[in-house]
């Protein structure tokens, strides 16, 4: 007897149609499983005997053959447990065939018959409403992630014995949560722990609103560390479809934990001593790295010039695209890694390069490779760079109390919304995404600005990738003042944001 | 990879179909000399100094000066430092070829000069630890512009944009004046210096720490054609030599007996332009300073030398007089009216901004204290740094700057 069953197949974050079809001839017993199985999808064979045993169902002793279509498509993980089980049961006629239509299921099998929870469970639910599913079962413990979508029937099943009661339709399809209540934020870190630091805090605000890339650099103690970590709290709370997709990336990964779906922008800060595919993705089988996970987030990285070169020189088509792309001889999977990079950094090696009370100690060859480290390319993506250095006590002492997160966080949300609607036709959701064309289009300039930037260009040579930076920065100082038009003084300010020339070179 | 000066071009190619002359003069001298020439002896001790490179970077280490060594002779020399290697080094010098020396100098397009020839400095006459022979890259005329008037300016490699500017000025005014700057082509500010004499079409004379062919630093490649064309290249070392640690102390006491005064622009407290002053002053020579703020860390040792009695240098006149003996004013007076002028069409809070960081309040974390809102302070210095009027230094800091590049002394303020 010949049973069809679908199933999905998780490409990056994409679910593929897998049509899992069971046939059940006479023979000598043997259990097969083709269509380029991995060794997971191979070892499924043990644990759906036992399981159908332990559930009270026949396990056919015949010859049964599984086949993984299309064919083409490596398939790896236990996720088709459920799948096969239910296969075997349809073809050797222990459950009606006729109720599988329109259902598609996934799951690992426990050898006792249960249910486990799957990674990318809300990926495939999304691959599924695309194909149009009605259905999707999937097990207990990944039903909360696959909530969150709606327009589909969702059946959570614990134990493979509840099959036969789900498709006669005696157990009710869990409600999506379609949309949860916005929950009320709590951070723990908050901006008014840091005192001083008013160009540090400046910076960080634009780059919040904007969603610029932000470069920190100053000598130990100077506290961007701790600066960097109060960024979330201003950061503005995600859409929908932003938290979808962070969804998805972490469930792909198997981080999901906490309350679903993900409401947080992610804060992902590796150590420096991760590897280039830690960072970027891949391994085998290829999971996605922390760039993905900072997907719609912060990567934060200390000590940058630490981090081995070519993990580095790995981050630029990501910033640069918003995906990165992984190449397999079986095929080449993308992940999507849109975020917002935060780095930290030392002047030199002593650290103490421009510090007003330590003297640095590096040599001059010396000072010129760390400051080498960080490659033009890198430092091209990088819209503000900024020097940090350690608070006196007169400076901490003569400013008033400092802002709350909650305070920055409402402008930074207002700058936001400005952007999104000026933004809505190009599909770009903040200022850092745009390029030459939508800076000629949506950065209109005051007459004062014009000259400061042509003299800018003139004195200063900008270059073209310069000219973008100080345009997108302008733009967001401009939204964070409310105004439409970018003024001279946007400009002055976004021009102190870059690199200043002396520090290339030494005359 | 050493990099060799243009020796496939046409004008080096010239020069040596000229008619020889052959000199009477103690020593003797090979057929292949060039219109300058150098006597085989100072030849093979040019290349004993090569040969004892490693030994010399010992006997340094041990406290000997570097004066004293260059004034010991050959046999001296090879007793005082060679040590167990003396005999090997005693081989090497007998083994050493006069015609392949040469024509190896002829080769990387440089002249020789050594102490016996009536063309060598004047200026070196009579010191006890001059060099013996030099080997140089320019041409005939440029190396007559050492009869003339000459100034060594040198001072730190991590130098603030007020130190490069300064250097950069100073250089060109002095170049205007028909004076030869002498400095050491390192970064910051002696390449400042070479650059100001390039932009005047002056003179300028590059003295290395390595071989004369040689430049180094490397990122310098193109300052070193630029002097080659238009001015010098002097080294006391062979052809191909690399520089160590005791060459550079070493070519510092060229310079400082090259220059009629040696003016320190920017030097830190521990700055190795400090002991080109050093040499100056033991020469007899004037020593002059240019002062910075007494806050700044990178000026310390330029104000400390003025505390030690050096001359105060504001200007291009104060090193003139110095030199001439004659109170020539050279400085432009159009710069400052055209500064005064820039002043007083800012704003009140631009003003302010500018004020402050001549005060010291360098970063905008500081500046957020007079100013009171980080984005304005950020605002006003972007504005300042487009007109010109204050820079970033290497760290971050910013400084006031003098404009449209005026050297402007005695500002009424």
């Amino acid at each position: 007897m010949l049973a069809s069953v679908t199933s999905f197949a998780l490409q990056g974050i994409d679910a593929h149609p897998v049509i899992v079809e069971v046939d059940i001839q006479s023979g000598l017993p043997a259990f097969n499983i083709v269509g380029l199985p991995d060794t997971a999808v191979r070892e499924s064979r043990e644990r759906v005997r036992s399981a159908l045993r332990n559930s009270g169902f026949d396990f056919p002793l015949r010859r049964i053959t599984v086949n993984l279509a299309p064919a083409y498509l490596q398939k790896a993980g236990p996720s088709f447990d459920l799948a096969v089980a239910c296969g075997i049961l349809v073809a050797s006629g222990q459950v009606d065939a006729k109720s599988f239509l329109g259902h598609a299921f996934c799951g690992e099998l426990a050898l006792d018959g249960s249910l486990r929870a799957v990674r990318g469970a809300l990926c495939v639910a999304v691959g599924a409403v695309k194909e149009g599913i009605e259905a999707i079962v999937v097990p207990l413990a990944s039903l909360a992630e696959v909530q969150l979508l709606e327009c589909v029937k969702i059946y959570g099943l614990g134990h493979l014995a509840q099959l036969p009661g789900l498709l006669a339709g005696k157990l009710a399809p869990s409600t999506s949560n379609g949309r949860p209540q916005a929950q009320v934020r709590r951070f723990s870190l908050d901006l008014s722990d840091v005192r001083g630091h008013s160009h540090a805090k400046q910076a960080l605000e634009i780059a919040a609103a904007g969603g610029h890339n932000l470069l920190m650099r100053g000598p130990p103690g100077a506290g961007k560390t701790m600066l960097s970590r109060r960024l979330p709290s201003i950061l503005p709370p995600m859409e929908r479809e932003e938290a979808l997709d962070v969804t998805r990336v972490h469930s792909v990964a198997g981080a999901l934990d906490g309350a679903l779906p993900i409401q947080e922008r992610p804060f992902r800060a590796p150590h420096h001593s991760i590897s280039v595919a830690g960072l970027v993705g891949g391994g085998q089988p290829v999971r996605p790295g922390e760039i993905s996970l900072a997907h719609n987030g912060v990567l934060f990285l200390d000590e940058l010039a630490e981090f081995p070169r070519s993990a580095l020189e790995s981050l630029r088509q990501p910033l640069e695209r918003g995906y990165v792309t992984i190449a397999r001889a079986s095929g080449t999977l993308t992940f999507p890694s849109r975020f917002t990079l935060i780095a930290a950094t030392n002047p030199c090696s002593c650290g103490f390069s421009g510090d007003s009370q330590r003297v640095c100690t590096c040599s001059m060859p010396s000072l010129l490779k760390y400051r080498s480290k960080l490659s033009g390319p890198l430092l091209d993506r990088i819209d503000i760079l900024i020097d940090v250095e350690r608070p006196t006590l007169d400076q901490i002492k003569s400013l008033g109390e400092p802002e709350c997160s909650e305070v920055v966080r409402k402008r930074v949300l207002e700058a936001r919304n400005r952007q999104k609607i000026r933004l809505r036709d190009t599909g770009l959701t903040c200022n850092a995404q745009m390029g030459i064309r939508q800076i000629k289009k949506y950065c209109l300039l005051s007459a004062r600005a014009e000259e400061m930037v042509k003299l800018a260009d003139a004195k200063l040579a900008l270059g073209g990738r310069g000219y973008v930076r100080v345009l997108r920065v302008a733009r967001t100082a401009a939204d964070l003042a409310s105004s439409e038009r970018i003024e001279g003084d946007h400009i002055a300010l976004a021009l102190g944001y870059r690199e200043s020339e002396h520090a290339a070179a030494v005359a | 990879m050493p990099q060799r000066s243009p020796s496939g071009d046409k004008r080096f190619h010239k020069r040596f179909q000229e008619p020889f002359t052959k000199k009477k003069v103690p020593g003797t001298f090979s057929q292949r000399a060039g219109p300058l020439s150098c006597c085989d002896g100072c030849l093979r001790r040019s290349r004993l100094i090569s040969l004892l490179a490693g030994h010399i970077d010992s006997a340094l280490g041990q406290g000997k000066s570097v004066a004293a060594l260059f004034s010991l002779t050959d046999s001296e020399l090879v007793e005082a430092i060679a040590g167990s290697g003396k005999a090997g080094i005693l081989r090497k010098l007998d083994a050493v070829d006069i015609e392949r020396e040469h024509s190896s100098a002829l080769q990387s397009g440089l002249w020789t000069v050594c102490q016996h020839s009536p063309s060598y400095p004047a200026r070196f006459k009579g010191l006890v630890d001059r060099p013996a022979c030099l080997f140089v890259c320019g041409s005939e005329e440029q190396w007559q512009a050492l009869q003339g008037p000459s100034v060594a300016i040198v001072g730190a490699r991590r130098a603030s944009p007020y130190g490069l500017e300064v250097a950069r000025e100073l250089a060109r005014e002095l170049a205007l004046a028909g004076v030869a700057i002498v400095s050491g082509m390192a970064f910051g500010v002696d390449s400042a210096a070479h650059q100001g004499a390039l932009d005047a079409k002056g003179v300028t004379v590059a003295v290395l720490g390595c071989g004369a062919d040689i430049a180094y630093p490397v990122s310098k490649l193109s300052l070193y054609r630029s002097i080659v064309t238009s001015g010098l290249v002097i080294s006391e070392f062979p052809p191909g030599f690399r520089p160590r640690k005791w060459t550079f102390p070493a070519r510092n006491r060229i310079m400082a007996a090259l220059g009629d005064m040696t003016v320190v622009v920017e030097a830190g407290r521990r700055s190795g332009s400090l002991i080109t002053a050093g040499f100056a002053s033991e020469l007899g020579r004037p020593v002059g300073a240019v002062p910075g703020p007494i806050t700044a860390a990178q000026s310390q040792g330029t104000n400390g030398l003025i505390c030690d009695g050096a001359r105060p240098v504001t200007c291009a006149g104060d090193v003139l007089e110095e030199i001439l003996g004659v109170d020539i004013r050279s400085c432009s007076n159009g710069g400052e009216a055209k500064a005064n002028a820039m002043l007083s069409g800012l704003s009140t809070e631009l003003k302010r901004v500018l004020d402050a960081v001549g005060r010291g309040h360098d970063t905008v974390d500081k500046l957020t204290a007079v100013v009171n809102d980080a984005g304005r302070a950020l605002s006003s210095l972007g504005e300042l740094e487009l007109l010109g009027l204050i820079g970033r230094a290497f760290d971050g800091r910013y400084m006031v700057r003098g404009g449209q590049g005026a050297l402007s002394s005695h500002n009424e303020q």
